[in-house]
């Protein structure tokens, strides 16, 4: 009893919901040749209400209505929904070549009317019209024909059939140069059929493909015709195939205005740049993470790796990179998270430039900045950090203990070389061996008259030394060898004073000689009497006084002579 | 007179005995771990204009020891500059070097060190000396030469003579070298945490590359507060603040 109370209980609690109240009018095909049979079909949804024969402008009614109803209830998400469908079909014909159109057909549904739309028939000659194009065929439809260089844009292949579809083969993505799609349901396994009406002709169709896709060069792209099979039912037993080709799709790409700019990546949309660090006073060797999270929509694909302008003290890995982002028909949006991890190898205070880039944003269409700020961070030195490994051999020990002594300090200007002194001092014994040399060269190079001047000059010291010994000879009393020495001095003399030979020595020319060389009679009447003296002295002897008053006057005639001579 | 010469002397050893002081007191301090005085006392001496191995040793290792790698490292080169043949400054530029971040292939080639170190270790002084001395053996092989005779004792001392003269030549070249490799500056050592190797002399002129504290470079020209420095066949501008001459 209280199952069958339950059991009621849901029952009552079952929403019964209707469909839509719609009615529609369809053509089994707006093209055809004069006198052909088409149908024609009012399809009401849930109704009851009062549907009024349109107006069919001119084409003869070959047979109809007939009419029929079919029932469907469907459960989504709990939710049940009825619907019924009513037909009525009626068989129409043009009887001559033209243009008709089969006016709306209107419900009345007590006060509320709907009206569906007319459809324009095209009657052509006899055996003009093929088919075929016209039963199964896809489009390539955009949702903008005109976007900026890598502005998402969507793009929807539908698929257009007569009859239903049973099953899909095979999907062929024609070629697209220059254009980034992502599929917008990768996962899909199943495909809706949904039923439009084109022009009053009635068509299954299927959303084969939507794709987000992002133009990457400016100008225009195309996307080449798209291929599809797909497989329908022709009885129970047979089924056939169809291969079909879309059209060809034009976008026409707008170049980004300042895109020339260097810190352009190419970025289209809305877009924020955060970061953290671990820490910006470390010590030396220490690991410090770096996180850059850029956030946003659009063609976020396009960031691929960034980089940090890290100094070259420091040890760089390749950032681990965290993707965050999701497909949508507006673009890639979400974050993506670069984890970076530098390792200062040297002390002291660096700056890590903060990350900027820019980007075009869409809405405002202009240019625009993000950035972070710049990372500053202190590295201090660390006791027994070795900054080269290969140099720790060395690191183990300490430096050698400083000198207790000094060898003695100097100044710049105590350098004794480079002094005048030293100048001196090197080159004088040069100098003065040299001096020494010119002499002794000048002495033994000597010429006949400068050796006569010399014996000329000689000749008086010579006399006089000579003068000596016949003194000396006087004194011990040996007046002859005296007197001897006295002319043998004499004549000496004048040998060398003349340059001539003794026998070119006579008192007559002595005299002439000392005359012409303007000697004062004086001394010539001196020179006669000492000349005659000794000439006496030869045969008879002189007294030792008067030898010695002789050769003092000769001493003297001498001095007298070499000064005039 | 007595008293002027007096007094004069009294001045050089008051000077020497300051200098000597400031020296003994950095050494003091050092052994202290007091490294700051330790600096300020070898600077004292630095100031004023007096200059040894062992000083620009010991500075340098204050400066080790203070954490000042760039500073260091010129003193090392200093103390070098004067007498290459410092074992122990050798080591310890070697040592701090392989603390700098730069690896630069900065060795001379080892004909050049060899010679370096066996021949500017001598003083300058010595070799003037020597030079002298050699100019007199010279003066008399030449006299020999010009005055004797002898063929044999000519030839013999021509070829003396020669043998003098290269010599005294060899003598008074090394001394010039020696003497402009202490006096010019040629080289200097970044003493700044890293500094931007600019194109041309200017805040505003692209960075071609970066140096780190302790690289030593060569100095090529100046500009107002700009030097042309020079790297390893690559040169540019960096400021005058930010390296120390050696």
């Amino acid at each position: 009893m209280k199952r069958i109370g339950v059991f009621i209980l849901f029952v009552c609690c079952i929403q019964l919901g209707f469909g839509q109240k719609t009615v529609q009018s369809t053509v089994s095909s707006n093209q055809v040749a004069a006198m052909e049979v088409f149908e024609f079909q009012i399809i009401v949804n849930n109704n009851d209400c009062n549907v009024l024969q349109p107006d069919f402008g001119g084409l003869t009614v070959a047979g109809g209505p007939q009419s029929s109803q079919s029932n469907n209830i469907s459960i989504v998400n709990g939710q049940r929904t009825q619907n019924t469908e009513l037909i009525w079909t009626y068989q129409l014909r043009a009887k001559e070549v033209g243009s008709y159109i089969i006016s709306g057909v209107t419900m009345d549904c007590g006060g509320e009317t709907q009206v569906s739309e007319p459809i324009e028939i095209t009657v052509s000659e006899e055996g003009q019209v093929s088919k075929v194009d016209q039963d199964y065929y896809m489009r390539l439809t955009t949702n903008k024909s005109s976007v900026y260089q890598g502005e998402p844009f969507t793009v929807t292949l539908k698929y257009y059939s007569k009859s239903r579809p049973d099953s899909f083969e095979a999907l062929d993505l024609g070629d697209a140069v220059g254009i980034y799609r992502q599929d917008l349901k990768p996962d899909r396994t199943s495909f809706q059929t949904n039923m439009e009406s084109i022009n009053g002709v009635r068509y299954y169709t299927i959303v084969l493909r939507e794709e987000v896709c992002f133009a990457q060069r400016s100008g225009e792209v195309k996307l080449e015709p798209y291929y599809a099979s797909l497989l329908f039912r022709r009885d129970f037993f047979n089924q056939f195939r169809k291969e079909t080709y879309s059209n060809t799709l034009y976008i026409d790409v707008k170049k980004i205005p300042g895109s020339s700019s260097l810190d352009f990546t190419g970025l289209v949309g809305e877009f924020s740049v955060t970061s953290e660090i671990s820490s910006n006073h470390v010590l030396m060797g220490d690991a410090i993470d770096i996180k850059i999270t850029i956030d946003g929509k659009g063609n976020m694909q396009d960031l691929g790796l960034i980089e940090l302008d890290v100094p070259e003290e420091f040890d760089q890995y390749d950032p681990e990179i965290e993707d965050k982002t999701s497909v949508s028909s507006t673009g890639i949006k979400g974050k993506i998270e670069y984890n970076f991890v530098v390792i200062p190898k040297h002390y002291g205070k660096y700056t890590i430039p903060g990350y900027s880039f820019q980007y075009f944003d869409l809405k405002n269409k202009k240019m625009k900045t993000a950035q972070v700020d710049d990372f500053i961070i202190q590295v201090d030195k660390r006791e027994s950090m070795e900054i080269d490994p290969i140099k720790t051999e060395l690191a183990n020990t300490d430096i050698q203990y400083i000198e207790e002594n000094s060898s003695g300090f100097f100044e710049q200007d105590d350098f004794f070389f480079g002094t005048w002194t030293y100048y001196g001092l090197v080159s004088s014994p040069l100098l003065i061996s040299f001096f020494f040399i010119f002499i002794r060269q000048k002495k033994e190079n000597i010429s006949d008259e400068e050796l006569l001047v010399l014996q000329q000059k000689k000749a008086v010291k010579n006399a006089q030394t000579a003068l000596k010994v016949v003194k000396a000879n006087l004194e011990q009393g040996k007046d002859a060898e005296a007197l001897k020495g006295l002319q043998t001095t004499l004549n000496k003399f004048f040998m060398e004073k003349f340059n001539v030979g003794l026998s070119d020595l006579s008192q007559r020319k002595i005299a002439e000689r000392l005359t012409t060389g303007n000697v004062e009679n004086e001394s010539i009447e001196k020179f006669n009497k000492i000349w005659n003296a000794i000439e006496m002295g030869q045969y008879a002897p002189i007294a030792h006084e008067n030898l010695v008053l002789t050769v003092n006057d000769t001493e003297g005639l001498l001095i007298e002579l070499d000064k005039k001579l | 007179m007595k008293v002027l010469f007096l007094f004069i002397a009294f001045i050089f050893t008051a000077a020497t005995f300051a200098q000597d002081s400031s020296f003994v007191r950095g050494n003091e301090a050092y052994a202290n771990s007091d490294f700051e005085t330790a600096l300020s006392e070898y600077t004292k001496v630095v100031g004023s204009e007096q200059m040894s191995t062992e000083l620009y040793y010991n500075l340098g290792n204050t400066y080790f020891k203070l954490d000042q790698i760039g500073e260091a490292i010129w003193a090392y080169e200093k103390a070098l500059k004067i007498d290459p043949s410092n074992q122990n400054a050798q080591f310890n530029l070697k040592f701090v070097n392989s603390k700098t971040y730069d690896d630069l292939d900065t060795a001379e080639s080892g004909i050049v060190t060899w010679l370096k170190i066996n021949l500017f270790s001598f003083s300058i002084n010595f070799w003037a000396y020597l030079s002298i001395l050699f100019a007199f053996i010279l003066a008399i092989a030449l006299y020999f030469f010009f005055t004797t005779k002898k063929q044999k004792v000519k030839n013999r001392s021509l070829s003396f003579s020669f043998g003098t003269l290269f010599l005294l030549v060899f003598m008074i070249l090394l001394a010039y070298l020696n003497k402009s490799n202490i006096i010019d500056r040629a080289h200097a050592v970044i003493v700044t945490e890293f500094v931007e190797v600019r194109s041309s002399p200017s805040d505003t002129a692209p960075s071609g590359f970066k140096l780190h504290e302790g690289t030593k470079v060569d100095l090529l020209r100046s500009s107002d507060d700009w030097i042309e420095v020079g790297v390893n066949e690559n040169t540019g501008w960096v400021e005058k603040t930010s390296i120390w001459e050696i």
